[in-house]
């Protein structure tokens, strides 16, 4: 795997205590670290805390990554992130309710990497289709969002996900056909909201 | 082989099969399934389109630089509590000079003055008090020649 690769001497270096090699690290996947936060969050705000705390948190722990890549270390490291902020605001309901009424003041939507390929139009169907699938994510139960969300939308195989969270395969394939059901679910209900090339037939 | 329950059985394994997950022979036993089963041809139409409109999400940058600053590692910290700690010691180890130097200069300068009690009475205390400022003077670095003089004058 040439991604590992071209990490492993910044992994070695970081784990010496070398940070400037760590933030070439942190450069290199930040995007990706934020983009599964906030699919698991649906929120930007909790997205960036959590994704800046897993790098923290990978910095302190990085002598003990071995094996795997370092990619699929700090994802693993952000899911749990975002979990613990989760807990952290169900345990002081205030906070969160504070959280989104800011949220909602400053519409802090996220901002998605712009791909020259797509034109105005379809820019303008990608936002209805972003909200509309973002939302169903949320309706998941977490183990079954995180299972979907590394699947569908990182690419990782079943294998690779039982690795990354820890549970036995089956664990993983079940977790992914209960989700992507209710995710199939939901979208059906909202299927007025799809853009049409997206838009689920009933039969 | 009887066919209704292998529907249920089977069914269970849509996603596995869209997903290229299901082993050689479970796969063909599902493929022939589906050739005959509409309802999981309608359904596993469906999960395809729901996993595309999530394959759609566009990946998302992150509103700020995650880099990080140096402290934190434990090691790290240890580092940095000796850092602050240092310059303390060091600048209690100067006041503690100062200190010293002025008890030495107020005893070595009373007694000179006519007609108000000496705090260094006798000959002995005063013949250390010029030697305890010598010394402070050094540790204190730079304040010396001042205050060397005014202890001569008298």
């Amino acid at each position: 795997m040439r991604e590992a690769e071209a990490d492993a001497p910044l992994v070695a270096a970081a784990a010496r205590g070398d940070t400037v090699a760590f933030n070439r690290l942190v450069l290199r996947y930040q995007d990706q670290a934020y983009t599964l936060c906030y699919r698991l969050t649906g929120n930007a705000d909790d997205a960036a805390d959590a994704t800046q705390e897993a790098f923290l948190s990978a910095y302190r722990h990085i002598a003990e990554l071995r094996g795997g890549t370092f990619r699929s270390w700090l994802l693993r490291i952000a899911a749990n992130c975002c979990y613990d902020l989760h807990r952290q605001r169900r345990r002081r309901p205030t906070d969160s309710l504070d959280q989104r009424q800011v949220d909602e003041s400053t519409d802090s939507a996220p901002l998605e990497i712009a791909d020259p390929a797509i034109g105005p139009e379809d820019l303008a169907l990608r936002g209805e289709l972003e909200s509309v699938v973002q939302a169903s994510l949320l309706t998941l139960p977490e183990d079954q969002r995180l299972a979907v969300v590394l699947c569908d939308l990182y690419g990782f195989d079943y294998q690779a996900i039982s690795a990354m969270t820890a549970v036995e395969l089956g664990t993983v394939k079940s977790r992914i056909n209960r989700g992507r059901r209710r995710l199939r679910d939901y979208l059906l209900t909202q299927r007025e909201l799809l853009p049409s090339a997206y838009r689920l037939r009933e039969e | 082989m009887a066919v209704a329950p292998r529907h249920a059985e089977l069914n269970e394994q849509i996603n596995a099969y869209l997903d290229g997950e299901l082993d050689g022979p479970t796969r063909a036993a599902f493929e022939q399934h589906l050739h005959a089963c509409p309802t999981c041809q309608v359904e596993l139409e469906q999960l395809r389109a729901t996993r595309a409109a999530l394959q759609a999400l566009l990946p998302l940058r992150a509103p700020r630089p995650m880099t990080i600053t140096a402290p934190a590692t434990p090691d790290a910290a240890a580092g940095s509590w000796l850092a602050r700690w240092l310059p303390w010691t060091w600048r209690l180890g100067s006041f503690a000079a100062a200190v010293c130097l002025l008890i030495a200069v107020v005893t070595a300068v009373l007694p000179a003055r006519p007609g108000v009690p000496s705090l260094a009475s006798t000959s002995a205390e005063r013949a250390v008090a010029p030697a305890g400022g010598a010394a402070t003077q050094q540790a204190a670095q730079g304040s010396g020649p001042p205050v060397a003089g005014r202890q001569n004058a008298p």
